[in-house]
């Protein structure tokens, strides 16, 4: 396919389940913290500080945006490789198509490296 | 008095497809599409378009009419004319020939690539295999398929990738194999299904659902393929 | 032009010519099928009802006697008893191997396949009352039946010449026959298409009638070509009238709908059957319940503001043994008859339906010519199988469900023989440049026509000629004038137009040579039908109203070149039994 792709995602069920699984946590996140609002609406900026220092709320948020990355990383493969094809746009799409994946990806990672920055320097 | 307005396209002659016009006087009958098609051929015999059993079983007539794929042999004019105007066109998504006449070989080609034969390897008995009313229950809705492609020619994911995605009609007889308690070969077939587009780029649009002339639903079909890929990936 | 060579070359994809290659391609031969259509579009799949066997389902106790005795009486003693009893008893081999293929039939409490009774089917020789033998997949048993063969033989690789349309039959000097002479619609090729065996698997030619319940494609393509080759055809006079084809639609309504309990009835609301047929009642042969109809419609009891045909009443079967017995013909009459058969009845009328007659084969597919001593002689080369072919196991009358397994008895024999054959060594001379371009000359005169008649004209006129002169009952002083009025249709059809000479997909001009066709089949049909003076089976004469058993328990056989009508004696020997012997054929 291309050899961005991993192998594990060469399979279309796993890439399926994997993509699902990355929603369930980015949406168990938010309600999370739309939970942790509702019952501290007092909360201040020290108070979030402190929330965020904690080690296990610093995994949970690096797994979110970690899932976010692979969802949205599924997602727009599967709409490059819908669009951008041979087929729509002449025998440049190949080209194209494999730049956008690449750009795709080394974004997807450079938000996962910057956050973990984050997270571990509050 | 209607207006039949047809795709004509004639590769020896013509550079580019164009609409043509014709007048219909349908005496006040709800007649068929066909009906009005194989008259309209009297008029002018270099009009193209395939038929054969003109009762809806053969799949030969598929096309889209008035901006919806369906089968002309049961397409009645009241249900495609607006405004005293019938438009009709080639299925989409596939090349054209002639005409109304479609280049289907991507649409089989796909067929055969699910493998639609059974296979057990066990030994036949004497008679036939044994098969509970259940068992043949899980058939029903999959193996009226009649291969008219307009399932196929509506969904936008083949329209898309239709060398690599299978398409609703290819999938629905996936699944009628799949679903055969005679068939013993489930677990190779869901092996050739399992790439990131034979099966998992449908995206539950629905087209196919919604024009299939024999009623029957390939979105749910998939939905059961996928949920057997995924068994088998946990 | 470009020749193309193969082992076996089978014209038509329909049931018996996907059956027949599929032997061949599964031996390992190269066989390839020319088809007109996607083979999945020919006419076998519009089968409804199912496929009549032997295979004690739904009575453990059911022989294949009972259904050759059946299929005997119902073919009005000219059936050939020979073939017929190679028919019912291989019969439950071949559909078990079509189950084993994966069709989907309905099935049983015990999960063997579903039996529903059909018309002329009894028990103990007609002793035991009512049989219910027709094996079904709800009503759509052709199309799973189609659809199987096609899936086995992409499974055995047979090479599908799709959309290809034969044109004539080549012989060579020796007058075996040598390939066939066929156009690429798509691309608009001709091509000679070579083999050492050809089989006619091209099925009937039920558009000779202005009502049929045939698809379009059935212009009796093989019987055309094989009659313009010269060969015979035989007992080409008896056309099957389906008692149901739905009224002014012409599409079929299986006698699987009388089978599972539905009825007719005249605009009394009486089931007038039980006066023709008091035993039987409506499941009595089917040229029996369409003379019937007839004359309830002609004595005025007919249905509907014109009285012009009868009602099939089923909504007393109830909502869900109709959705699970007869959900197609639900379908159908409520696009076509704009009726809902769960609460009212569907009109119908007799409609044209089955051609009994074609090429005269033998058991094995061989097709026949008489020697110049009268007696059978093989055509070298050649084969028929299917609706085209006549071997003959429907003889007068076809009986319900026997023509699906007339389809994949015989064209699994066909291929078994050819199978044979070809491994022995089959060694045929080669075609000279005449005889291809003799078989090249129809297609080159048609090319080249400066003609004015308009095809589709001249085959409406005929469809309304063989309508009034020789539909269910016929006369001799107007089957007369009916071979008049196509002698003068002819000298038209030669000079039929073709203004649209391009070549890719012009269905002009295979609409054309499909009219030569037609009217090849209507010809021989009439001067057959004019011939044969009785009555028997779907042949029904109004001047001749007796069968005549001392003059015509025969075959005619229809000669091309001198258009006469001569006899072949119908086989009685028997390998199993003693035969039956013809007697009064009351329902």
């Amino acid at each position: 396919m291309n050899g961005l792709t991993l192998f594990f995602l060469r399979s279309g069920s796993n890439k399926w389940l994997l993509q699902r699984f990355a929603a369930v946590i980015v949406l168990s996140y938010i309600v999370f913290l739309i939970c942790v609002l509702i019952i501290r609406p007092e909360m201040d900026y020290s108070d979030w500080v402190n929330l965020n220092k904690a080690i296990p709320m610093r995994f949970f948020s690096f797994l979110t945006v970690l899932s976010l990355s692979v969802h949205a990383w599924i997602g727009m493969w599967c709409v490059f490789t819908d669009y951008i094809t041979v087929r729509l746009i002449g025998p440049k799409a190949d080209f194209i198509r494999k730049g956008c994946i690449l750009l795709l990806t080394l974004t997807a990672a450079f938000y996962v490296l910057w956050v973990f920055k984050i997270l571990w320097s509050i | 008095m209607i207006t039949v307005s047809i795709y004509r396209f004639n590769p020896e002659t013509d550079e580019h497809p164009h609409m043509q016009d014709f007048e219909f006087d349908t005496v006040g009958k709800d007649l068929m599409v066909l009906d009005v098609l194989e008259k309209l051929k009297v008029e002018d015999p270099s009009l193209v378009f395939r038929r054969s059993c003109r009762e809806g079983v053969c799949g030969s007539d598929g096309m889209n009419i008035s901006g919806k794929n369906g089968l002309a042999c049961i397409t009645p004019l009241s249900e495609a004319v607006r405004n005293n105007k019938i438009i009709i066109r080639p299925l989409p998504g596939l090349p054209v020939i002639r005409d109304l006449v479609i280049d289907m070989q991507q649409f089989y080609a796909q067929y055969e690539k699910i493998e639609p034969y059974m296979v057990n390897d066990s030994p036949a008995p004497q008679i036939e295999r044994l098969q509970s009313q259940e068992e043949r229950a899980k058939l029903d809705g999959l193996y009226e398929c009649i291969l008219c492609a307009c399932c196929s020619t509506a969904c936008p994911s083949f329209w898309w990738n239709p060398e690599k995605f299978i398409g609703p009609s290819g999938l629905l007889q996936a699944y009628r194999f799949l679903a055969d308690s005679r068939d013993t070969s489930a677990e190779e077939r869901l092996s050739k299904l399992n790439d990131p587009f034979s099966v998992f780029r449908c995206h539950g649009i629905m087209n196919c659902v919604q024009v299939c002339p024999k009623g029957l639903n390939p979105t749910r079909a998939i939905g059961h393929i996928r949920n057997m890929l995924i068994r088998g990936a946990t | 032009m470009r020749t193309l060579s193969f082992d076996a070359v089978i014209v038509g994809g329909g049931g018996s010519g996907m059956r027949a290659a599929l032997q061949l391609s599964q031996s390992g031969y190269n066989a390839a099928v020319i088809t007109k259509v996607f083979p999945t579009r020919s006419h076998t799949v519009s089968a409804q009802g199912g496929i009549t066997c032997a295979i004690a389902s739904d009575d453990p106790d059911d022989q294949w006697q009972w259904h050759m005795y059946d299929t005997v009486k119902g073919s009005d003693f000219i059936g050939d008893q020979e073939a017929i009893e190679y028919m019912c008893s291989t019969g439950p081999e071949a559909v078990f191997e079509l189950e084993h293929m994966g069709l989907p039939f309905s099935r049983t409490e015990s999960g063997r396949i579903y039996q529903r009774p059909f018309g002329g089917q009894s028990k103990d020789f007609g002793k035991g009352g009512q049989a219910a033998r027709t094996c079904a997949a709800a009503d759509r048993t052709g199309h799973a039946l189609l659809h199987t063969l096609y899936q086995g033989n992409l499974k055995n690789k047979t090479v599908f010449l799709n959309e290809w349309f034969a044109v004539d039959l080549v012989k060579n000097d020796d007058s075996a026959v040598v390939g066939v002479i066929a156009i690429d619609i798509e691309s608009g090729e001709v091509v000679f298409v070579k083999s050492k065996a050809t089989v006619f698997a091209t099925g009937g030619a039920g558009r000779i009638y202005a009502s049929t319940t045939n698809a379009h494609i059935c212009t009796g393509d093989g019987i055309g070509m094989a009659l313009r080759a010269g060969f015979p055809v035989q007992d080409i006079e008896m056309w099957q009238f389906h008692p149901t084809g739905i009224a002014g639609a012409g599409t079929l309504v299986t006698e699987g709908c009388r089978g599972e309990g539905g009825y007719l009835i005249n605009k009394h609301g009486e089931r007038f059957m039980e006066r023709y047929a008091p035993n039987a009642k409506d499941l009595a042969g089917r040229d029996v319940v369409a003379r019937s109809m007839v004359m309830e419609i002609l004595e005025g009891r007919g249905c509907g503001e014109a009285g012009d045909h009868v009602f099939l009443k089923l909504d007393h079967l109830g909502k869900d043994i109709l959705n699970a017995k007869l959900p197609g013909i639900l379908e159908l009459s409520r696009t076509f008859a704009h009726a809902d058969p769960v609460v009212e009845p569907i009109p119908v009328v007799p409609t044209c339906h089955y051609m009994m007659g074609g090429i005269p084969t033998n058991v094995n597919g061989q097709a026949l010519t008489a020697a110049g001593d009268g007696s059978d002689k093989i055509i070298e080369g050649f084969y028929a199988c299917g609706e085209a072919a006549c071997v003959s196991v429907h003889g007068a009358n076809r009986l319900g469900g026997n023509s699906l397994l007339d389809l994949i008895v015989f064209g699994r024999a066909s291929g078994l023989f050819i199978e044979n054959a070809l491994r022995d060594g089959v060694e045929l001379r080669e075609p000279t440049k005449e005889n291809i371009e003799s078989a090249v000359a129809g297609l080159n005169e048609l090319n080249s026509s400066v003609g004015q008649e308009q095809a589709s004209t001249l085959r409406a006129e005929l469809q309304t000629i063989m309508q009034n002169f020789f539909g269910v009952f016929r006369r001799g002083d107007l089957m007369r004038d009916g071979i008049v009025a196509l002698q003068s249709l002819k000298q038209r059809i030669d000079n039929v137009a073709l203004d649209d000479k391009s070549m890719v997909f012009n269905t002009a001009r295979i609409e054309a040579l499909e009219l030569r066709n037609l009217y090849a089949v209507a010809e021989a049909t009439a001067i057959s039908a004019e011939a044969r003076t009785e009555s028997r089976g779907a042949h029904a004469r109004d001047d001749f109203q007796e069968r005549d058993d001392t003059n015509w328990l025969c075959h005619s056989m229809f000669y091309p070149d001198e258009k006469r009508v001569g006899k072949r004696n119908v086989n009685f020997s028997l390998k199993s039994r003693k035969p039956f012997e013809p007697a009064v054929r009351t329902y």
